[in-house]
């Protein structure tokens, strides 16, 4: 004899966009915001990944946003300022449960209002960022992954693994897939 | 109601031709059912009650009792913004093993927990272990056998632990919540299973919570926040100590400002404070109310910010800081939830706050909702 049960789950509540931007990454003089959540290192971290972009863009600007609150999105009116004043925008940082939450909302936020986009997730934190991004809309939205972990492991290591992600951020805000 | 609703629910199916929305999933046996809700991450680990059309019309039979159809939508959890229909609701509280009457006390706490101040999406994403506390208050507690007594928090109360469960299946199915996915409590707590008890008001020497909160004494309410697990609070009481109910009120202070905790460096969120009968009993004859307790605690759940610097920043911690300053750990008198709980002893509780989250997890309170009836006045019978 079959038994028959009811489905106990919801739909997820929010539609999926497409995420379709891209940077001329040839561009010479491109500003590019650095959003940092606030999260132990992750301004350092941003900071290591702007002077790394300085020697693959040409003559690029970056310009760090950081806040002290890692567990709320950015207010609407720093995405004002970002979006007024950035081609592109490079998030972080993913290293635990609501600040990889936020990032990448930040990201789908800027994305959202048509600046290419990358979200830094480290890697303990990934399958919870691709969570996140299908939960807010944009299972697309770029993000590039870090290993686990870099805050508290020091500026000399945070700015190597800026150094080795750089080229990865560059592909990803150009348009390339994963 | 308990004895005669059966059959009532069993007319409402039958004068009733709307459907279950859900989608119907069959299987060739009941094992089969259980293990498609385990495979598809629908239940919390354990075993659950199946949700058969009938379980799930007798919820809907009480939650129509109180105005409130099927496809009402109490709101939404995150982070995937699920829709907690009433019906969706219904089938969760089956599985949790709710008994009907249960279910307001349900509604009540799933409408809190929607509330946008609960910050769902973050406080299912946190690596920090708390989780929604349900506290009921009012004459329902004793209705339906909600304990505030020995053991609440623990096993055997079967009200409070299958409320508080339906609440943790509806964060999952309805909220998306999953360990190591959305859910990255770095190690969890119990209370993430279930977490419900009442406050006993009849061994309190204080008016009920929900009556510091705008309810009457006679409403049912849950409050409802988010906190870790809790912290034990031993205490002995002297009578002839006139020092006795300071002694307390210092080590329940104490232990809200453990430097591990993160109100101890943040200091907001709320703190909720289960004062043991006796302590409560003790403070009481000492002249204190919630509110005199509330703001003794603020005052005395400090640390010296030059501590909260070197515990946080190490030797990059500052060193021209104010040797007589202090941080609280608290954000003000009012964000400390006191009432009464736990069997007599030496001991209270303590649950202290995550602290973050875009509204800095505040506390929600919500009227449990039985019935939408109003007083039919009897004309008198004129003989």
């Amino acid at each position: 004899m079959t038994t028959v049960i009811y489905d106990p789950r919801s739909e997820v509540g929010v539609p999926v966009n497409d995420y379709k931007l891209s940077l001329d990454v040839k561009a010479p003089g491109l500003v590019i915001g650095l959003v940092s959540n606030g999260f132990p290192d992750a301004e350092n971290l941003l900071v290591a990944v702007g002077r790394a972009l300085a020697t693959v863009l040409d003559e690029p600007e970056v310009r760090i946003f950081a806040r002290n609150d890692p567990s709320v999105v950015a207010h609407e009116s720093v995405v004002g300022e970002v979006v007024s004043q950035c081609d592109a925008v490079v998030t972080a940082m993913g290293h635990c449960g609501s600040c990889t939450s936020s990032t990448v909302r930040d990201a789908v936020t800027f994305a959202g209002r048509g600046l290419p986009t990358v979200g830094l997730v480290t890697a303990k934190f990934w399958e919870s960022g691709s969570f996140v991004a299908r939960s807010v809309g944009m299972p697309e939205v770029p993000r590039v992954m870090l290993p686990y972990p870099v805050a508290g492991t020091g500026l000399a290591n945070i700015a190597r693994i800026a150094d080795e992600a750089v080229i990865q951020i560059v592909r990803r805000l150009g348009g390339a897939d994963e | 109601m308990r004895q005669s609703f059966r059959s009532f629910a069993a007319w409402a199916a039958l004068m009733s031709d709307t459907a279950i929305v859900a989608s119907e999933i069959t299987t060739k046996s009941e094992d089969e059912a259980v293990e498609w809700l385990h495979a598809n991450r629908c239940t919390d680990g354990l075993p659950v009650v199946l949700p058969t059309r009938s379980r799930i019309e007798d919820m809907l039979f009480v939650a129509s009792l109180a105005g409130l159809d099927r496809d009402v939508i109490l709101g939404a959890l995150g982070p995937t913004m699920g829709e907690a229909t009433v019906e969706k609701v219904a089938i969760n509280a089956v599985m949790a093993g709710c008994e009907p009457d249960y279910f307001p006390v349900v509604i009540a706490a799933i409408r809190a927990l929607c509330d946008p101040r609960m910050d769902t999406t973050e406080v299912q994403a946190t690596t920090h272990d708390l989780a929604p506390l349900v506290i009921v208050n009012g004459p329902i507690r004793k209705e339906l056998g909600i304990s505030g007594s020995y053991g609440a928090l623990g096993y055997g109360h079967r009200a409070n632990l299958t409320i508080g469960r339906a609440v943790r299946l509806c964060l999952i199915n309805l909220g998306g919540g999953w360990p190591g996915v959305s859910d990255m409590a770095a190690l969890g707590q119990p209370g993430k299973v279930s977490y419900c008890l009442a406050e006993d008001e009849e061994n309190s020497p204080f008016p009920p919570l929900h009556t510091s909160l705008g309810f009457t004494a006679d409403q049912n309410a849950v409050t409802m926040t988010g906190v870790g697990a809790p912290h034990s609070v031993m205490a002995i009481h002297n009578a002839d100590d006139p020092q006795s109910a300071d002694r307390i009120l210092e080590l329940i202070a104490r232990t809200i400002a453990s430097m591990g905790n993160n109100g101890a460096t943040l200091g907001t969120g709320t703190v909720v404070v289960c004062l043991g009968p006796d302590h409560a009993q003790a403070l009481h004859q000492a002249g204190h109310t919630r509110e005199s307790i509330q703001q003794e605690l603020w005052k005395l759940a400090v640390n010296p910010t030059t501590l909260v610097e070197r515990l946080r920043f190490g030797s990059f911690a500052p060193t021209d800081t104010d040797q007589d300053a202090v941080v609280h750990a608290i954000s003000g008198p009012e964000a400390v939830l006191v009432f009464v709980a736990g069997g007599p002893s030496v001991y209270s509780s303590v649950m202290v706050p995550w602290t973050q989250g875009p509204h800095r997890n505040p506390y929600v309170s919500v009227e449990i909702v039985t019935t939408d009836a109003c007083e039919v006045p009897v004309s008198p019978v004129i003989t």
